[in-house]
This record gives structure tokens, sequence and C-alpha cells, in this order.
């Protein structure tokens, strides 16, 4: 381990703990896109961290929370919209306007679109995402992402079962909470198993070389 | 003490990975065995951050609501269904804290665990794991200079910033930044040592 990653470590530790201000965080995920040793430093520490959780004293739960997780369970799944903020929703309800306008108008039947979840990743553990597809076009929603690094994008992939990827385009996220941008669907996207979003160089890259910040199951 | 509890049968012996991928299939009886392993520690953690049962209990379901429909999108390969879970319990615990401006729990010490709580944990292979976890955390913690623990304990369960931190201790910036860091430090290299990593 060289000098400037030691020198770096504390900012790694606050960062595994979460308590660097947006800004620093930005700047350690600048530097983990190109430096594995420093991932393998936060991965530990977060581990570390979670061990945290094993130092309390363990209390039972009431046992009606878990009756009610799973009387919610057993009920029938509603929308997969629980998180958004309203702000958000509304964005998201325009868009879809805006996407399915084509669709009214043209007076076809419009097909329900297809939400599906991303998670957040090592690189942005808290984030959260939604790939909307919807006629053959796809739009992502995210939350918590925060803005790349000067010269840094995000890319969006799709990944088939041998574990190929074909891009699905880039975008800058802005200082804001929610951020929704429009994604190039592969025309044999049912074949795609997984879609994944890195951290990649501007203007893109031929194959992820970044950290991951979402990742999803399309089937 | 003679109605044990029902156990589905077979669920307990399956790792957490194997009951995930049986709870993004829609199985509800791996849903509810991975709640019987995980669900004591993800509420204790909620409760301890909230310091209030009724908002720990609502962050517990929460997340294990979130599992239940999101369990097709966690890769095992990349990390332990565990460090997702109570990270995933302890950010919406304090986002729930910073929300709801509830009042933390005072109390930095580490309290004994009672026998009554340890007794309500599901018989399972993996809770010996966690069993010696729990004590290897404990006795480092313990062992940590008390300015240490005190930063760790600020930043893990209030979720305070080091410039927060910082402010509230009087101290400089780069005083908390070096005890953070020491502090996560020493306890990563204690658990090391004691193969309680993988
Ligand atoms: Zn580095």
């Amino acid at each position: 381990m060289n000098a400037q990653h030691e020198v770096f470590e504390e900012e790694l530790a606050a960062y595994a703990l979460g308590a660097l201000p947006p800004e620093e965080a930005a700047a350690v995920v600048a530097h983990l896109a190109g430096c594995p040793v420093c991932r393998e430093t936060v991965a530990r520490y977060r581990e570390t961290a979670t061990a945290l959780a094993y130092a309390v004293p363990l209390r039972p739960p009431p046992p009606r929370l878990k009756a009610r997780l799973m009387a919610r369970v057993r009920r029938p799944q509603r929308g997969n919209w629980q998180w958004l903020g309203m702000g958000a929703a509304l964005v998201v309800a325009t868009l879809l306007l805006t996407l399915a306008a084509p669709l009214i108008f043209a007076t076809r039947p419009s097909v329900a679109p297809r939400v599906i979840p991303l998670q957040g990743a090592e690189a942005a553990p808290d984030a959260e995402g939604y790939l909307i597809l919807e006629d053959g076009q796809g739009l992502l929603v995210t939350k918590g992402l925060a803005v790349p690094p000067e010269g840094q994008v995000y890319q969006v992939w799709f990944v088939d079962p041998a574990e190929r990827r074909v891009s699905g385009g880039t975008f800058r996220t802005l200082p804001r909470p929610y951020g929704v941008y429009t994604v190039t669907v592969p025309s044999n996207f049912p074949l795609y198993v997984r879609i994944g979003v890195t951290i990649e160089p501007e203007g893109g890259s031929p194959r992820p070389t970044g950290p991951q910040v979402l990742r999803g199951v399309l089937r | 003490m003679g109605d044990p509890a029902v156990k589905e049968p077979g669920y307990a012996d399956l790792d957490d990975a194997a009951l995930l991928m049986r709870i993004a299939g829609g199985d509800e009886q791996a849903l509810a065995a991975l709640y019987d392993r995980h669900g004591p520690r993800a509420f204790s953690l909620a409760l301890r951050i909230l310091g209030d049962p009724e908002t720990a209990e609502e962050v517990v379901l929460d997340v294990f609501w979130s599992i239940w429909q999101h369990a097709g999108t966690f890769m095992p390969e990349r990390s332990r269904f565990t460090t997702w879970l109570y990270a995933m319990v302890r950010n919406r615990a304090i986002d729930a804290l910073r929300r709801r401006r509830v009042r933390p729990p005072r109390a930095y010490e580490i309290e004994p665990e009672s026998a009554e709580a340890a007794a309500a944990d599901p018989t399972v292979e993996a809770l010996a794991e966690a069993e010696e976890l729990s004590r290897a955390i404990r006795e480092a913690m313990a062992a940590l200079p008390e300015a240490q623990r005190q930063v760790l304990e600020l930043a893990y369960f209030r979720g305070w910033s080091h410039r927060e931190i910082a402010e509230y201790l009087g101290e400089p910036l780069g005083t908390v930044k070096s005890r953070l860091h020491l502090a996560l430090r020493k306890l990563h290299d204690w658990l090391a040592e004691r193969g309680l990593f993988p």
C-alpha cells in the first residue's frame, strides 16, 4: 500500500461509515473508480461497520411485527412506488404520460409499463432506482445518486446470460435527490437478464471498468 | 415453554442466499425463516438507533417488506446479505431519526444482553457465528480508548458526519477523522485476527 492510499485511508473509513458530506463522498467515489486497492479497503471497512450491529444488546421484537409482515406479504401486491416521494412520483407520472402520448394519439391500446427496481451497489449503497420500460423505450429514475466527478459519467449496462454486456447509454446526474434519464434499450431486450450502472470516463466505455452504483434483475 | 416456536422444517438449514432465491420466487415461508433468523437483531439495531420501539418496528417491517419485493436484485456473490441488511436497517432508522426528530437514546455503553432475549433466537447454525461475532465486537469496543469509541458510536448509531461530530465534541475535524479511522481499523484487525471475516 503506497503513501497516497495511506493518507486517503481516513477518508475511506469515514466514507464506509457514511460520515462524509456529499462533496467529500463524491471525491472518494472518484478515487475508488480507479483504485482497486481502496475499493478493497472500503469493502473491509463496511464489513467492519456492519459488525457494530452485533454490538447492540438483543431485544426481542414484538410478536405482532412478524404477524404484520406476513399479513402484508399475503395481501395482493400493489405498485412498486412506495419509496417515491410525492415530487418524484409526479415527475414520473408526467414522463410516463409523455412517453405514452404517441400511443394515446394513435389510439392503440396502451401497454402497462414494466417497472424494474434497481438497488444501490457498492459505490452507492444508498442509491435506488427504477427502470421503466414501455413500448421498447426505457426511462431510468434514480434516487440518491451523487453527481459524478468531473470527467466521469454513469453508464447503463444490459447483461445477457453469458455475462456479455451491451451499453444502454451514459448520463450525468444533477445535484438533486431524484433524476430521470432515457435509456437505450437493446432491440433483443428479452434476452437480457440483468441491468447495472457503473461509473465510467466521459464518453462511456466499451465494457464496464468502474465500480457499480445500481443493479437490478430483469428476469 | 412446552410450546416451541413453529419452525418451518428445512428452511432453518438453508443459508441466506438460498432463502433469498426462494423469496424472489414468492416463497412466504422463506421470508418467515429469514425474518426469524435476522429479525431480532435488525429490530435491536433499529431500537438502539431510535430508542423508540414503535418506530423501530416500522423500520424493520419496511426493510423486510423491501426484501420481499426486491429479493431478486440482491447478488449474494458481491457481499454478505447481513452487510446489506444491517446497512439498510441503519440507514432507514437514521432517516426516521432525522425525519421525526426522535430523541436518540443517550447511553453510549453497551449493555449486557438479557438471557431471555438470547433464548428467543431460533436454533440456526449461523447463530453460533453471530454469537461469536457479537461477543468479539463487544470486546473490541470495550478495548477501544473511550474517545475513539465515542466518535465511532456517534457516526454509526446517530448517522452524524465527521463535521457534526467535531462540532458536538468541540474537537478539531482532523482529530475526529483520525479517531474514526483508528477505531474502525482496530475493530477490523480485532475481528480479522479472530477469523470473523470471510
Ligand atoms: Zn487508492
